[in-house]
């Protein structure tokens, strides 16, 4: 093959000038072709679908006015969904919350939420530590609140189980001063670990600094919806 | 001469041909996707919606149709490339919303009658099928410790390192995907997972390409909605959303 193509560059060398350009125009041309021919097929047979059958004028503005009119209710049915008060959007990825008045963004800063640790104790107990996600409401507040240790408070530190209302389980001044239950045993509270802030180290609550731990406490009522995902 | 006249002029037609077979993959595959949408429509379409000055205004009354009637207690996914916004749903409430960084609509999408596009992107859309290089649940086994002692020597320090580069792909309804992906890639690893993910759809589609010409049936092109996001917003989308969650899309 290389030697054919040597000999055929030798037969060119020695033809005529003219001879040479026709054959460079040629395949210039070819690639032309070659590189613009599959746009131009694809833009020839690409074409936009639907034939839209013939309706005078008046029938389409009336068509119009009667979508338009739908619009409009169905924008009104969306936005009676947002609060009109308060309400928390908690991010559990970037460890972030926001504080709403409706569409209002009134805080946005640093909290913590669930760590997704799975706390092994053995082959019979475990526990998932993540903050559920989906939307919430605050069915309780409290001020000085006393945290109530859990089992898994004791198994994660190496301690024995004490009974269920031993004293060494209730632990003041740790959640600080107000925490907003969510249900299922869920809270919004303070922290002592506040350069932890961002970071995703809780067991499922969601912890704030004292300055927001109070703005939440005083914004958020009973019944306000909290939106985590 | 002759020769090589004999070598190239078959190669040359070769090559024309297959050109051409590749160049009307996307037009065969918007007739395949308009035939799917319209055996697969069982809601009421007046022709008179396909009239272009209707076109917008219905896509829009149906995309706010969807959204309200999403199940209320579940995180969704919304694609309103129209605003250029994607975010996550619940109950009414927009709670995560993101202006993509860059986002490429297929040309055969562009050229969907307004039926078919009706049929396809008007109801809600469930995520049946998808694939991510994210992790749905960085989840860190620990087993308990034995006393106070390894209790303090194992004390927990959060790993923010699990952040793994973030591309997610979803496949819709007659054969599109939905391609999110990180807008910048910052370290190796981002680079690397790139180059894996758009090789595996790659690999795909010229498997499928060349099956198609071997088997001399018509060609398709791949059909696109590519979308890229923050890596921070991209991952807490994906990790938001359920199992078999479900998408609103509108373009």
């Amino acid at each position: 093959m290389i030697d054919f193509l040597k000999s055929e560059w030798n037969k060119i060398r020695v033809t005529s000038k003219f001879t040479v350009i026709l054959t460079i125009s040629v395949l210039l041309l070819i690639i032309f072709f070659l590189f613009f021919y599959p746009n131009i097929v694809r833009k020839m047979t690409l074409k936009p679908q639907g034939q839209f059958p013939g309706y005078d004028a008046s029938a389409v503005i009336l068509e119009k006015a009667k979508i338009s009119a739908d619009i409009q209710q169905l924008d009104k049915q969306l936005s009676n969904k947002v609060p009109k008060s308060f309400y928390m959007v908690i991010n559990t990825s970037s460890n972030e919350f926001y504080l709403y008045k409706n569409t209002e963004l009134v805080k946005r800063d640093k909290c913590s939420t669930g760590s997704y640790v799975l706390l092994k104790n053995g082959d019979n107990q475990e526990w998932m530590f993540k903050t559920p996600k989906g939307e919430f409401k605050i069915r309780n507040k409290n001020t000085s609140p006393v945290w109530k240790k859990p089992d898994w408070a004791f198994v994660e530190e190496g301690l024995r189980v004490p009974s269920p209302n031993h004293s060494s389980r209730f632990e003041y001044g740790v959640l600080g001063d107000y925490s907003l239950s969510l249900g299922q045993g869920y809270l919004i509270h303070g922290t002592l670990y506040q350069r932890f802030l961002g970071l995703p180290v809780t067991h499922g609550c969601v912890r704030l600094n004292d300055e927001n731990l109070e703005l939440i406490y005083k914004k958020m009522a009973i019944g306000s919806k909290v939106f985590i995902f | 001469m002759k020769k090589g006249v004999l070598i190239f002029i078959p190669l040359l037609i070769f090559w024309v041909i297959w050109l051409t077979w590749r160049a009307l993959a996307p037009a065969n595959s918007l007739k395949k996707l308009e035939q799917f949408a319209l055996s697969t429509s069982d809601a009421a379409y007046d022709s008179i919606y396909s009239h272009p000055d209707l076109i917008e205004i219905t896509r829009e009354a149906q995309f706010k149709r969807s959204l309200l009637a999403l199940k209320k207690d579940s995180i969704h996914l919304i694609v309103d490339l129209k605003d250029s916004m994607v975010g996550l749903y619940i109950n009414g409430v927009i709670i995560h919303r993101i202006k993509p960084d860059t986002y490429y609509l297929d040309p055969v999408l562009s050229n969907l009658s307004n039926r078919a596009y009706m049929s396809l992107f008007g109801p809600i859309i469930p995520i049946s099928t998808d694939t991510a290089s994210i992790v749905k649940e960085p989840v860190v086994v620990r087993q308990a410790p034995k006393d106070t002692i390894e209790a303090a020597l194992n004390a927990y320090k959060p790993d923010t390192l699990m952040q793994n580069p973030a591309f997610w792909l979803i496949q819709l309804p007659g054969e599109i995907d939905l391609v999110f992906s990180q807008a910048t890639d910052k370290t190796q690893l981002d680079t690397e997972v790139r180059d894996q993910f758009n090789e595996f759809i790659r690999s795909w589609y010229h498997g499928e390409s060349l099956s198609r010409f071997l088997h001399l049936s018509k060609s398709t092109s791949p059909v696109q909605i590519l979308v890229s996001m923050p890596v921070d917003d991209l991952r807490a989308i994906y990790r938001a959303l359920p199992e078999n969650g479900k998408l609103v899309l509108r373009y």
